[in-house]
């Protein structure tokens, strides 16, 4: 290491006076003779002052009743977990925004891709292997029809709203925009604060009834 | 902070309100995306809600708050990297000119954006953005927001004889692009 490179190490210590004396001596008898090491040293402190006169931001008004709406909106049970994820993120227009409208455009192309595969497939002629198939295979269908309005698999009456499932990850599904270690793997609702304004993901007990599921 | 862990809403609120500004800040030095560093610092503050009980006393809450806002940035920084890594050559080419994704301003209000172009500030801003996320870290936590070294080195989990490395290259590095850019002004 050459004198200049060890000044070089030294020039925070030196300027906040943090260097032991003989590292100050040793600075100081070398930059009575190195005007480059001059100059980096001054270049640096006045580097130091231009950071220190930054202007600092400031909050929105409504940080701070904000901040308090989104933790009312957590429950006991969510306290109890400690796990650090279980948050309770915003929707806001800008997640819409940010995310909504390139996720439905992909999608709206995924749908068109396939509803053309689907058309082109529908055109094309029975092959010879299909058709023994069909001859084959037992008439009767392997399950019974179910009755418009009723459900096989479900003893649930009438209708369930399917839970909109949302996707962490690259380009599939619907992104909130959101950091993957914020949120739990799990079922979400939107609940609107009693006082009003914006919505907040809550998490909640796996119910598939509820809207929102997260998955990654 | 024992009246918030027993739940006292107007005492988180105070909290709240004496905290955020710095924590907002050193967020947006990380990220410079003004609306993301807003939901990032209530996050912080979220988090901290959730996890009251289990802050010791023998820390200073201020480190623990400032960790939990670090980390948060950092995990944002990560996840642009990752889209931007699928996403765009101009990435690759940001990576192999050395300077950091992820931190260009882009929902910052278009006014708050030219007033701080419009100044020196401005300038350093820029200058900060483009130092790499462990030197740009150590210099805002130390330089912006004064903190002792101690304190940064238990906030970013590294030795204090590093944080002093660090911030010592980040201040020649910051000099060096603020020089560069004197330089193309001139």
């Amino acid at each position: 290491m050459t004198t200049c490179q060890r000044i070089d190490s030294l020039v925070s210590a030196y300027l906040e006076h943090e260097a032991s004396p003989a590292e100050m001596r040793f600075v100081e008898s070398h930059l009575a003779t190195c005007s480059q090491c001059r100059a980096q040293i001054s270049e640096v402190s006045l580097a130091m002052e231009e950071l220190s006169r930054l202007p600092r931001l400031e909050t929105r008004a409504e940080f701070t009743e904000e901040v308090l709406a989104r933790t009312r909106g957590l429950r006991a049970a969510d306290l109890d977990s400690r796990e650090p994820w279980l948050m309770a993120p915003r929707f806001t227009s800008r997640h819409v925004l940010q995310w909504g409208v390139p996720l439905a455009a992909a999608a709206a192309l995924a749908l068109a891709l396939v509803t053309l595969q689907i058309s082109r497939r529908s055109g094309e002629p029975e092959t010879a292997s299909r058709e023994t198939t069909t001859q084959t295979s037992n008439p009767a269908p392997a399950v019974p029809p179910v009755e418009p309005g009723s459900t096989a698999t479900s003893p649930v009456q009438g209708p369930v709203t399917p839970p909109e499932v949302i996707h962490y990850g690259k380009g599939e599904g619907k992104s909130l925009g959101m950091a993957r270690d914020s949120y739990a793997l799990g079922t979400y609702e939107l609940r609107t604060p009693r006082e009003g304004g914006t919505p907040i993901l809550t998490p909640v007990a796996a119910k598939p009834d509820l809207p929102v599921v997260v998955t990654f | 902070m024992d009246h918030v862990v027993a739940g006292s809403e107007a005492a988180f609120a105070t909290l709240v309100d004496r905290y955020k500004n710095r924590l907002q800040n050193i967020v947006y030095r990380y990220i410079r995306d003004f609306q993301r560093s807003e939901d990032l610092a209530q996050e912080a503050f979220v988090r901290v809600y959730l996890h009251r009980e289990r802050y010791r006393k023998t820390g200073k809450f201020s480190t623990w708050i400032f960790t939990i806002a670090v980390n948060l940035a950092k995990n944002e920084i990560r996840r642009k990297v990752r889209l931007r890594d699928v996403l765009s050559l101009d990435y690759i080419a940001e990576m192999l000119g050395g300077s950091d994704p992820g931190i260009k301003d882009e929902s910052q209000p278009a006014a708050d954006r030219q007033a701080e172009r419009g100044q020196t500030s401005g300038v350093v801003a820029d200058a900060i953005a483009k130092l790499p996320v462990v030197y740009r870290e150590a210099l805002v936590l130390r330089d912006i927001e004064g903190l002792a070294y101690e304190e940064i080195a238990e906030i970013l989990g590294i030795p204090g004889g590093t944080v002093r490395s660090r911030i010592n290259r980040a201040r020649i590095m910051l000099k060096d692009k603020l020089k560069g850019f004197a330089k193309t002004e001139l």
